[in-house]
């Protein structure tokens, strides 16, 4: 069952597009509604992309204020949750762009089979277990298993947020399934 | 061990909760978009004293220019002001000035010599 954060079914007023529009119109509690529906989402996005919980912080930050912005170029017939997912994804791109800059390094491309010490303290029970494999995985495989859980078998959404083609998602999300499989089962056979 | 199913992992996935933000985060996104208050817009007569001035100095870098620029325009209505003749004619005229606003009696017998005429 996938995090459903975008209810389609409810009334138009209180639908993520109704909200656009009152927000749109000067209600203010209108976008903190949608502040409150996606905080949790963006932030999760964020920090299993930036595995930097101060950086993910900035990033949702930085994402709800562009969305705050640019609210007018919202497309009613386009889902509130991916446009809202790009910007969010972009600008946690924007701040690994910056610190590779900075610390002149490439991250690691290739999965790190074997999680960190601190990683694996909190690794004590499943869902640590699986946050340690998803921290574990190359960044581009981090985002789309992020966003699988967060939008569900959604592959065209995926592939919205991403800005890459579907190919590209099913092709990424097997690779990022596997290597999931492989790090899970090197942690649970580890002493 | 490789032998999750793909079912396995997306219910394992499904069961991942979402991460906890900091408790001040939405304070701080709420303050930033729709409790953030513009700069104060300058008050008018703020506006109308700067388009003055502003008005004085382009009249007085196109008047002075005119004259051989703004500062030879006050050096000469300076000089002109320091002539003897012309502070006299003006002690004369504000002389007369006073006199006539200090005596009350002045325009009523200016008016009884006219009908005496």
């Amino acid at each position: 069952m996938a995090v459903e954060v975008a209810i389609e079914a409810e009334e138009p007023r209180t639908s993520d597009t109704g909200l656009v529009g009152r927000a749109l119109a000067g209600d203010p509690t209108a976008f903190a509604t949608l502040v409150e529906r996606y905080e949790r989402s963006l932030y999760t996005l964020a920090v299993r992309t930036l595995r930097d919980r101060e950086e993910a912080r900035d990033a949702t930050q930085e994402a709800f204020v562009k969305a705050y912005r640019s609210l007018r170029t919202f497309r009613p017939e386009a889902k509130f949750s991916t446009w809202i997912f790009s910007i969010c994804y972009h600008a946690c791109c924007d701040r690994l762009k910056r610190s590779r800059r900075y610390s002149g390094e490439e991250l690691p491309e290739r999965a790190d089979s074997a999680p960190g010490p601190e990683a694996q303290a909190i690794a004590n029970d499943d869902a640590g277990r699986l946050r340690a494999a998803i921290e574990a995985l190359p960044e581009k495989y981090r985002s789309v298993i992020t966003l699988y859980h967060l939008q569900g078998k959604q592959y065209d959404e995926i592939a919205s947020v991403l800005g890459v083609p579907l190919g590209t998602v099913k092709t990424h999300l097997f690779r990022a399934k596997e290597q999931l499989r492989q790090i899970l089962a090197a942690s649970e056979n580890r002493p | 061990m490789n032998d999750r199913t793909d079912d396995e992992l997306d219910r394992l996935l499904a069961a991942l909760p979402l991460e906890e933000p900091p408790a001040d985060l939405r304070a701080s996104i709420l303050a930033a978009t729709v409790q953030h208050v513009p700069a104060e817009p300058v008050d008018p007569w703020e506006a109308s004293a700067w388009g003055v001035l502003l008005a004085l100095a382009l009249w007085f870098v196109t008047h002075g220019s005119a004259f051989g620029g703004g500062v030879a325009l006050l050096e000469r209505g300076a000089f002109a002001l320091a002539q003897p003749a012309t502070l006299l004619w003006l002690t004369v005229g504000l002389a007369v000035a006073f006199a006539l606003s200090a005596a009350p009696d002045f325009s009523a017998g200016f008016n009884l010599a006219r009908k005496g005429h």
